[in-house]
């Protein structure tokens, strides 16, 4: 190492060059874009924030899990740019109207507990805008998503029927029906993005060097 | 929502759902296939035996502090690894004298990558009496060693090697192989090559890295016929018009299949199904593969046609009721249109406006009945002032926001 000689010449024998250096480096690549190490932090300490943590006591597993997200975040993000997909602030906003009626709050108390749980409203605005996107890139594609019909829905009943000790404990089917759509429904679209982002991964190159493993 | 409750969903929407065990290139230090004693030739046995592209060299291990980087006046800045530290030092943007911010070190780490000569790049800072002290370690691109072309007819090896600028020496850049070969098997299949496979391993040897490269094309799959099942109200001539065929060239017998232009037909087509009232209407397609021929069928569920019983534009209304009714296009027993209903909101948005009222929301309320196929609509013009917060959610509710 030159460093040490190089820094007494200018004068800088105080340096503590024991003590740990402030790191930078290349945390992920999707495909020519670069994800630092300083990026997953900052998402990082979000999450750590939201636990009432410290960025220090965030694991190996959970920043690779952090840089995961980041990696298919760029992903969503090079396809909207591809496929022309905006999302106006005003859809922001609306969705946070959302948020709060379904907390059964005004959007100012809303936002004022969100500050409390650590995420400023830009964070929290963020997140959406990328929700937001990400909901219109499948909407693109539910096309390719199977459709749910009344067997699909009969034969989840049955499975249920079958998991209940009592069958008579189980709601009717009609009753049901409902809950058995959004179960469905859901699982579908979990389906439809798993297939989504495999397809995306296989297109383009992606590397994680940081977290469990590495 | 309680504090733990609310924490964990904002956790969801930061990190989303799908954070399952997925397929991620493993880090090196890999386990080299071949020895510094293999020939050429067992080089090349081992690229293609290999099951993927390596990923770059090993990095220097070690994170550092979780503290930010150091502030001040930067004192010192040098490089490890540079293969021209002049060029370097001008991509970094960052100059001896410069106030340092995370911002500037991560556009410098960003630039100095751009570069493209390196695989890895790496910035220590230290805080010092006179400033922050910078070292950024750059690693060199491995070169690529031995190559394995196995061309086609379409593509044969001269023209896969350049593509891929697949050259002895050359640096090996994973990213820029990865994209050649997407870009490469994208047009095959635009070609009607739906089986196309451009199989791209390799192995590290020493400091190179050996590329195996092999082209299946497959056969040319055309389309032996195009039919629509399921049409009773509409015609099949409405909806056939509506799929770009170009010319013969796709989604017409003796074309080949083009996904993308038959989602956007049947964006279309869901737009014809709307105009006849059949708002419940679903429009899927299935092909069906035969040896190098594949049908293509438009499969078309109808569904009710949903009729307008009640329609009617209430609530905080700018002006006189009757100025709304006239601009309304759909009326109480027109069969049901979403495109219609979109274009009356718009309407009544731009009278709001003409009466000076742009914060004027319009609500539209839908009340379908399901067993007499009609719909009761209701466009609530509704004034952002006048609404009143929400009251409280009740104490035992453990899935709402804490106050």
């Amino acid at each position: 190492m030159f460093i040490a000689p190089l820094l007494l010449s200018f004068g800088l024998g105080a340096l503590d060059l024991q003590s740990s250096p402030y790191v930078d480096r290349v945390a992920a690549l999707v495909g020519d874009h670069v994800i630092l190490l300083s990026e997953v932090r900052a998402r990082a300490s979000l999450v750590a924030r939201t636990q009432h943590a410290t960025l220090a006591q965030i694991t190996d597993a959970i920043m690779r899990q952090v840089a995961d997200h980041l990696v298919e975040e760029q992903l969503e993000d090079m396809e909207a740019k591809r496929l022309a997909v905006t999302v106006a602030p005003d859809e922001v906003d609306h969705a946070v109207e959302q948020l709060a009626q379904g907390n059964n709050t005004s959007v100012t108390s809303f936002l004022k507990e969100v500050d409390k749980q650590g995420i400023t409203v830009p964070e929290l605005k963020d997140a959406l805008h990328r929700q937001l996107v990400e909901s219109k890139l499948l909407l693109m594609r539910s096309s390719q998503m199977q459709r749910i019909e009344e067997k699909d829905l009969r034969a989840r009943y049955d499975q249920m029927k079958r998991q209940v000790k009592d069958p008579k404990d189980l709601k009717s089917y009609d009753e049901l029906k409902g809950e058995l759509v959004n179960d469905l429904l859901q699982e579908r679209i979990q389906a439809l993005r798993e297939d989504w982002m495999a397809q995306l991964r296989a297109k383009t190159y992606v590397e994680v060097r940081i977290g469990s493993g590495s | 929502m309680r504090r733990e409750a609310f924490s964990a969903a904002f956790i969801g929407l930061l990190l989303c759902a799908a954070c399952d065990d997925e397929f991620i290139p493993p880090r090196v230090p890999q386990k080299t296939s071949t020895q510094p004693e293999s020939t050429p030739a067992e080089r090349r046995e081992a690229a293609c035996k290999s099951k993927e592209l390596p990923p770059p060299a090993a990095a220097k291990a070690g994170d550092g502090t979780t503290d930010p980087p150091p502030t001040g006046s930067v004192a010192h800045i040098d490089f490890d690894g540079a293969i021209e530290e002049a060029r370097a030092r001008a991509a970094i943007g960052i100059a001896t004298g410069d106030t340092l911010t995370l911002q500037k070190t991560q556009d410098a780490m960003k630039h100095l990558y751009e570069l493209g000569d390196y695989d890895d790049v790496r910035l220590e800072a230290r805080p010092s009496p006179q400033g922050p002290l910078l070292h950024f370690i750059l690693q060199r691109r491995a070169k690529v060693g031995e190559i394995v072309i196995h061309g086609g007819t379409i593509y044969d090896s001269p023209e896969l090697e350049n593509a891929f600028h697949a050259k002895s020496g050359a640096p090996y850049n994973p990213v820029a192989v990865v994209a050649t070969r997407t870009k490469l098997v994208d047009a095959l299949r635009q070609r009607g090559y739906a089986d196309a496979s451009l199989n791209v391993v390799g192995a590290r040897a020493g400091d190179n890295v050996d590329l195996c490269i092999d082209l299946h094309e497959g056969q040319k799959v055309t389309i032996d016929a195009v039919s629509f099942r399921g049409l009773v109200k509409v015609k099949e001539d409405e909806l056939k018009g509506l799929v770009d065929t170009d010319h013969g060239r796709i989604n017409t017998a003796g074309g080949i299949l083009d996904p993308s232009k038959i989602d956007e037909a049947i964006s279309k087509m869901a737009e014809v199904l709307d105009a006849h009232g059949l708002a419940k209407g679903v429009i899927q397609t299935k092909t069906t593969r035969t040896g190098d021929k594949v049908s293509l069928a438009f499969e078309v569920e109808e569904g009710p046609v949903i009729i307008v019983r009640r329609y009617e534009v209430k609530g905080d209304l700018a002006t006189d009721g009757g100025a709304y009714r006239k601009l309304l296009t759909l009326k109480s027993k027109d069969p049901f249109s979403r495109a219609k209903l979109l274009t009356d909101i718009t309407k009544i948005n731009e009278l709001d406006e003409k009466q000076g009222r742009k914060d004027l929301q319009v609500q539209p309320q839908t009340q379908a009945d399901d067993k007499n196929n009609t719909v009761d609509i209701i466009l609530l013009v509704v004034d952002p002032k006048k609404v009143k917060p929400p009251p409280p959610p009740p104490p035992t509710t453990s899935n709402k926001l804490s106050h």
